[in-house]
């Protein structure tokens, strides 16, 4: 099974943000294990960081696309994706949306239920710390070390992942919002 | 090249370095002579595609150079970091790759020139590459150029370029600083503000959970309508969404036996239930059944019978606990999830005619103290003149009762029986010691003063005191009591209006039904 993997891992929130070293161990798994081709998106000034998540990786396999392309080609990458890894944020709503298979790591500052990315295809990853939810908005209000997402192993996500690419190749009900 | 790094004044800082290594792939300078003489050369191949590891120790060296390698070798990344592994700080790493527009004069690969070469560059792509390689924190860049020392710019790009077509970089190693770590810590960009939250409570009960999109449209629902005529023809609206978010479902609907007829013209239910869980007409019946019966009964019309889905179309609260006597996997409903934790899909929709409504009510004269005049009917009625009474003296008080938070319009209702005069009141809870309104009050044929409170919070046993006004004038009165009246917390919403909202919500999750699981049993978990 080879995998288009596109992963959204910086957020305009640091304290919704699955830690660049897991993203760096998810991805790795990906490659070694789903013999998976990795994208990384997001904007120009979050280049530097994601240079953290594909440093130690084949660059034939992960890529850091942050700043390359417009929203548009975007949305057409991940279109074209067999799965979306995202924080809570914008890039996970629209993957559920277009109906592509989605694993949003869900941090507690927020209650999943209420704010989760919706769609034919989704995995929600959650940690049910017992501070959640927090409702805070900066990194620095986490006295716990932004625990909730941190405990969310690479393996577990993986597994997420997998599942997802799994299931898309069997048929979802309803259909995702039009283009 | 070098000579450009001599007069960068690289090369001479790096003269009386002892170990020096030169890395060369090109197959076009392979086997030649090495431009330093005393360089250790390490020809790697440049068809690997993994990367290419120098037989060189961490840190032995003080200059790698890599000419005309990079665009040769797959894993850029993996290599640019062996090479820079070598490297002692202080030492040197100097990478030249051909550019772009001078050697390759094309907008992709392949190249016209060699067919190796894997990648175009410009000094940016070259920054690109050494950036995602490197740890930004343990080198700097010394020199960077687009080398075009005599390029010849005449010549069309389909034939090949004569002079200087590369680009050359040095990065030194430097001695990471202590703070480095920290730099590359996602948290160093937020001071910590010292907020307390909660504790989090033992680990064994934070479970990760995935919340995963279930498969499959519900195939049997179940529509609970059991309340009135009236009721069924607004719950119409909603029950035709229903059917427009669940075209091929199995509808199941119970009603009042009243309604049935009604139901079946509808012909949006592939099967009706008739249930009376409220009389036809309840002023007609006296001895009712106590909900807790009529749901047993219902539970026992209901036995053997599951569906994917239960809905329940009536805003007021009493028939949730019909939901509890359904074999459902869903179960839809206003209310709080706290009062009904079994409603899986629940609108907490305050309904306005119970909670937050707007309230007209009369306090009758009974519930006050006459200090002047006596009780007479439902009046307190006063027939004289009352000469020697003083500013401040009380007439009457009452009624002691409670108001919730809200905006409140008092109307003191007194009519003189004579002549017009003016009293005064105020409105206190905690025997006068929480005073929240006081005026005068006029007693005017025609004239009803609206007093206006606002209650932040409840106000316990409130007392309307009526007292001789700064004239001391009190002629004959008759008092009637207190109309109080609150608005609603909102505006009202139609029934018709909520059921449609209900349904909608209900046509909305289902559409994307999920569950939750624990990710490490795969166990459901509410």
């Amino acid at each position: 099974m080879s995998v288009a993997l596109v992963i959204a891992p910086v957020s305009n929130d640091p304290l919704r943000d699955w830690p660049l070293s897991h993203f760096e161990q998810l991805a790795r798994l990906c490659v070694e294990q789903l013999d998976a081709t990795v994208n990384c998106v997001g904007i120009r000034a979050q280049r530097i960081a994601v240079n953290q998540i594909v440093r130690r990786l084949p660059p034939d396999r992960v890529r850091n696309l942050c700043g390359t392309m417009p929203w548009s080609g975007t949305t057409d990458l991940i279109r074209s994706a067999s799965c979306v890894v995202a924080n809570n944020s914008g890039i996970a709503h629209l993957a559920a949306g277009l109906g592509v298979p989605t694993v949003c790591v869900f941090g507690a500052s927020h209650n999943p239920y209420e704010w989760m990315a919706r769609g034919p295809a989704v995995i929600t990853l959650h940690k049910r710390t017992g501070c959640a939810p927090c409702a805070f908005g900066h990194l620095g209000d986490c006295p716990f070390d932004k625990r909730c997402l941190r405990e969310i192993a690479p393996e577990t996500v993986f597994e997420a992942v997998r599942r997802a690419c799994a299931r898309a190749d069997a048929p979802v009900q309803g259909s995702p919002v039009p283009a | 090249m070098l000579d450009r790094l001599r007069a960068a004044k690289i090369l001479e800082a790096a003269a009386d370095r002892q170990d020096v290594v030169l890395v060369r792939c090109d197959p076009d300078i392979s086997g030649a002579p090495a431009p330093i003489p005393e360089a250790n050369v390490v020809d790697v191949d440049c068809s690997v595609t993994g990367p290419t590891a120098l037989p060189c120790a961490d840190t032995s060296q003080d200059v790698v150079i890599a000419l005309r390698v990079l665009e040769n070798l797959s894993d850029y990344r993996a290599s640019i970091a062996d090479w820079f592994r070598t490297l002692r700080t202080g030492g040197y790493l100097v990478i030249s790759v051909p550019h772009q527009f001078l050697y390759e004069r094309k907008l992709q690969p392949p190249s016209r020139w060699n067919r190796h070469h894997k990648r175009f560059y410009t000094a940016a792509s070259l920054m690109t590459e050494v950036e995602e390689a490197l740890d930004p924190l343990s080198y700097r860049v010394r020199f960077l150029e687009e080398n075009d020392q005599d390029f010849d710019y005449t010549i069309p790009p389909a034939d090949e370029a004569q002079g200087s077509d590369e680009i050359v970089l040095v990065l030194e190693r430097i001695a990471r600083p202590s703070y480095a770590d920290a730099v590359l810590d996602e948290r160093s960009g937020d001071r910590a503000t010292g907020r307390f939250i909660r504790v989090p409570g033992p680990a064994s009960s934070e479970p990760v959970v995935a919340i995963e999109t279930a498969a499959g449209p519900p195939k049997r629902i179940l529509v609970l309508k059991v309340d009135h005529r009236g009721d069924f023809i607004m719950g119409r609206p909603a029950m035709e969404l229903l059917r427009r978010e669940f075209p091929s479902s199995h509808l199941t609907l119970v009603c009042g036996p009243w309604n049935r007829a009604d139901a079946e013209q509808l012909g949006l239910f592939d099967e009706m239930i008739g249930f009376a869980f409220f009389p036809e007409v309840a002023s007609y019946v006296s001895d009712v059944p106590t909900e807790e019966e009529r749901v047993i009964l219902f539970a026992r019309q209901m036995a053997g019978r599951s569906y994917d889905l239960a809905i329940d179309l009536r805003v007021d609260q009493d028939t949730r606990p019909l939901l509890t006597a359904v074999d459902a996997a869903q179960r839809a409903g206003f209310g709080a999830a706290e009062r009904f934790p079994f409603l899986d899909i629940a609108l907490p929709f305050i309904n306005p005619t119970v909670s937050g409504r707007a309230e007209q009510r009369l306090i009758m004269p009974d519930r006050f103290t006459a200090m002047a005049g006596r009780h007479e009917g439902f009046a307190i009625v006063n027939p004289d003149d009352l000469p020697g009474m003083a500013h401040g003296d009380r007439l009457i008080y009452g009624p002691y009762v409670d108001f919730e938070p809200g905006d409140w319009i008092l109307e003191i209702i007194i009519e003189p029986l004579a002549s017009d005069f003016d009293l005064t009141y105020d409105v206190c809870w905690d025997v006068g010691s929480n005073v929240i309104g006081a005026g005068i009050l006029p007693v005017r044929r025609g004239v009803r003063p609206r007093i206006a409170l606002h209650l932040e919070e409840a106000a316990k046993g409130v007392e309307i005191r009526v007292s001789v006004g700064p004239s001391a004038k009190v002629r004959p009165y008759r008092f009637l009591g207190c109309r109080v009246g609150k608005r609603g917390a909102f505006p009202a919403l139609h029934q018709q209006e909520m059921l449609v909202l209900l349904a909608s919500l209900v046509g909305h999750r289902m559409r994307f039904p999920y569950q939750t699981v624990d990710t490490a049993t795969r166990l459901p978990v509410p």
